[in-house]
């Protein structure tokens, strides 16, 4: 999987943000009852924790009553490019997409990929905050 | 009189407070349910072209000609009268609920229900075996009206004095005991109040949303019917009937102790076992409907919220914003919501894609104070929580602010504001057909898409849908192969489909979704809902069952257990091909009623997304519903499982297609109306000469 370097205090910022729910990144919830409803997400965070990760095996175990997680993969390349900027997280879920393995396969390479990405934002701004706490507290002294 | 059927049906004139018995015998050769239902409007709704709202409009409530038997999951009550949800006319339509009221109704004797005029003030119908009431719901006599449809049923046990011990039902040392709590179904505050996507509910959430129903009721000024029934229901040959039903749960029905999952298919199919956790994630106890085997309703959750929500209806907010907004779905926000669209009740589809649609209104500007859609909503609550989902259904009920708009349904409030056209093209409002809110894609599910526009509504008959849609595109979302090949899934259903028996019909090709295989598809399909399910009373979540992981070849009972259960409840040698064309009688007397209510060719369209690719700048949502659909098609002589994302409809094909259907059933080719020729095969001839007195009989058929 790609490997990620680590993102600039910006992206990293931009990352962790809300779009406006109208501007959000549909999936799609698979249900035998329900059909395929669709389920807009605002944020990175929410959108990975979505994400399809289980395996077929474990679908099976419950009898297929859990909803399929569904996302366009590349659609979500295209979104996150057009909301967030993100160019080396776009460009390593396309690397992703681009070995055309089956949707259950590479959703959760996907999936674990923004949530490497988004722990590393959280690290960016914890640590510019640590940074400026102790500016402060240095000035404070 | 038949074996079977309860001996009576009781016609209600609320506008003269009477109370009339009729004999089931006159109706008897509809089967019950639907079919009966159908023959009851035909004979007492003199005008039908009335609207909803009417006082002419006959509403009816029927058991299933199964209902109150051993007969495994046959517990279905059919609703039927104008609805006025239907759009853009208000069509004479039907929906359907499950619990124990069918057979509480049979065992009081009565084997439909239909309610015509209108009260003075509000009352409920209070049925103890032969003794019929019509109540005063009103605030000078039972306090009913204003109560929302869970606290009206808590409020009827009270009256009954039910306290799940042994009681009697009269005065006589021979009057019938029961512990059972009455079987009460009622509208909530949106019925009283006419709200066109009101519902009735029964028990916790057993519902029947579509069509408008509760509204129905709210302009009679019915609050509920209740009915306690201490008898029973007699069959043709009780030894066989028990045989067959111990015969398919032995061979068909799961076993817990060695649960085989393919191609079960959740809990759905004959097969399927009851789940032991709620949507939630919370342990849950199974519950189900009076005869079924499954218990399949599993949302008798340990958080106690949304207790008989099995479907959209508790997770449909949580998807919608919840999730989205919070990272979570709980019980406490989504479960309670579940709980507000039974107690008012509303219809789920409505409200989920409403919302969605109004947020596709907001992006643009035209929602908020002064704006086209003229509300304060998303400026004082917060979307996501609780606070808003019950503002915005208590402004839905009341019809107030912009729930004055969305109580109309949402053909009629875009078509208000102006947006119909434009919204049904883009995709901003998903409505797939007659107003209708897409469930499944019509696109690449023909079936299903092809039975809705040849009917009033979203058809929701499963009978393909799980094993020819879900399963294939499962498996093919995990690049696993399929258990069984799609040649040997064609085969096993293509045999169950009689008359025709061929495995070509459920071709789902580009070629195979205009075919006269889909023609016969289709008119399996139809025949098969409207006899054995919405007739007879079999529940859509149990049948058809073509293919059941628990016999040794993976063929299942469809085909084989309705007759037998026919024959042991009836005493009636009838084949499965003659329960089909039972089934299309019913649908053309239907037919004839649509007609006579201004049906024509160019309504039976789909909305236009539905014809349209989507140009790249269009939200993902567009495709999102047809995408990754995955079903068996016959290409280049051979049978493949294959993905038709994306895929549109060709208005040409599919206009072709319908006049090859309507020729199919010996209706008139250019106008889809039954002919007389039609009508008297089917041994309705009053029927034909009603048409020909209104101008409306077909007359061109080949």
């Amino acid at each position: 999987m790609t490997a990620l370097t680590v993102p600039s205090l910006e992206q990293a910022q931009k990352d962790l943000e809300f779009v406006d729910l109208v501007d959000g990144f549909y999936c799609s919830n698979m249900s035998s009852h329900a059909g395929n409803q669709l389920i807009r997400f605002a944020n990175l965070e929410y959108l990975a924790d979505y994400l399809e990760s289980r395996t077929f095996e474990e679908h099976k175990a419950n009898g297929f009553r859990g909803e399929l997680h569904y996302a366009n993969l590349s659609a979500l390349a295209d979104w996150i490019e057009m909301h967030y900027g993100d160019a080396e997280l776009v460009a390593g879920i396309r690397e992703l997409v681009a070995l055309d393995e089956p949707f259950g396969i590479v959703s959760p390479k996907v999936k674990s990929l923004m949530q490497v990405r988004l722990q590393q934002c959280r690290e960016v701004i914890g640590a510019s905050s640590d940074a400026a706490q102790k500016v402060e507290t240095g000035a404070n002294a | 009189m038949q074996p079977g059927l309860a001996e009576k049906i009781i016609l209600v004139d609320l506008t003269n407070n009477k109370v009339e018995l009729l004999k089931t015998e006159e109706f008897a050769k509809w089967g019950g349910g639907h079919g009966i239902g159908s023959a009851l409007f035909w004979k007492y709704c003199t005008n039908k072209k009335a609207k909803g709202f009417d006082p002419e409009n006959v509403i009816t409530l029927t058991a299933g000609g199964f209902g109150g038997t051993p007969v495994p999951s046959s517990g279905r009550t059919e609703v039927q009268g104008i609805g006025p949800l239907c759009w853009p006319v208000e069509w004479f339509t039907r929906s359907n609920f499950g619990g124990r009221f069918s057979n509480m109704l049979k065992f009081a004797g009565y084997q439909s229900i239909a309610v015509v005029g209108k009260a003075k003030k509000p009352v409920w119908i209070d049925i103890r075996d032969d003794k019929i009431e019509i109540r005063d719901a009103s605030s000078s006599g039972d306090k009913l009206w204003g109560l929302d449809a869970h606290a009206t049923q808590k409020a009827i046990y009270k009256i009954h004095g039910a306290k799940d011990d042994w009681r009697s039902l009269g005065d006589t040392r021979d009057a019938g005991r029961t512990t059972q709590r009455p079987a009460v179904v009622t509208t909530g505050i949106a019925g009283e109040n006419m709200v066109r996507i009101s519902g009735l509910t029964h028990d916790g959430g057993a519902g029947a949303a579509v069509g408008g129903f509760g509204a129905v009721f709210g302009s009679k000024n019915l609050k509920a019917i209740s009915v306690i029934g201490t008898g029973y229901v007699p069959v043709a040959d009780p030894n066989a009937l028990l045989d067959t039903r111990i015969d398919v749960k032995n061979k068909y029905g799961y076993d817990p102790s060695d649960y085989k999952t393919f191609p079960a298919v959740t809990p759905n199919v004959f097969a399927g076992n009851p789940a032991s956790e709620s949507s939630f994630g919370l342990p849950a106890r199974p519950e189900g409907c009076m005869s079924c085997h499954k218990s399949c309703h599993g949302a008798r959750s340990t958080s106690g919220k949304a207790n008989g929500s099995h479907c959209l209806d508790h997770t449909w907010y949580a998807y919608m914003v919840e999730r989205p907004l919070t990272g979570k779905m709980t019980p406490e926000v989504s479960g309670r919501v579940g709980d507000l669209f039974q107690q008012y009740p509303l219809e789920v589809y409505e409200v989920s894609q409403g919302l969605f649609w109004i947020m596709n209104l907001l992006k643009k500007g035209l929602v908020g104070p002064g704006k086209l859609v003229d509300t304060d909503i998303f400026e004082k609550y917060k979307l996501g929580t609780y606070e808003f989902a019950e503002e915005y259904f208590k402004r839905i009920a009341e019809k107030r602010e912009i729930g004055a708009l969305l109580a109309e349904g949402l053909a009629r409030a875009a078509t208000k504001l102006g947006r119909f056209e434009e919204d049904t093209a883009s995709g901003a409002l998903f409505l797939q057909e007659w107003g209708s809110p897409h469930h499944y894609d019509g696109r690449t599910e023909a079936n299903w898409g092809l039975a809705s526009i040849l009917g009033t509504r979203d058809v929701v008959a499963h009978d393909f849908n799980w094993i020819c849609y879900y399963m294939p595109t499962l498996y093919k979302a995990y690049g696993i192969p399929m258990p069984l090949t799609a040649e040997r899934m064609a085969d096993i259903i293509g045999n169950k489909l009689a008359p025709y028996n061929d495995p070509m019909l459920i071709d789902y090709s580009d070629e195979g979704i205009y075919a006269d295989s889909m023609v016969k598809l289709v008119t399996w399909y139809t025949g098969y809902n409207n006899y054995y399910k919405n007739s007879l009373g079999l529940c859509d979540w149990a049948y058809s069952d073509f293919i059941n992981p628990n016999t040794p070849d993976l063929v299942g009972l469809t085909g084989i257990a309705e007759p037998a259960y026919v024959k042991s409840v009836f005493g009636k040698d009838q084949s499965f091909a003659e329960g089909i064309e039972e089934g299309m009688k019913i649908y053309q007397l239907d037919r004839a009623i649509w007609y006579l209510q201004g049906r024509t060719r160019d309504q039976e369209v789909y909305h236009e997304y539905m014809y349209k690719t989507p140009a790249p700048a269009e939200p993902t949502g567009w495709i999102m519903l047809s995408e990754p659909n995955t079903l068996p098609a016959y290409e280049n002589g051979e049978w493949v499982y294959k993905t038709f994302a994306g895929r549109t409809i060709d208005r040409e094909k599919l206009e072709d297609w319908k006049t090859r259907w309507y020729e199919f059933q010996g209706y008139d080719g250019k106008t889809g109306a039954p002919t007389r020729k039609s009508l008297e095969k089917a041994g309705l001839k009053e029927v034909a000469d009603e048409l020909e007195k209104a101008g409306v009989l077909g007359g061109a058929a080949k």
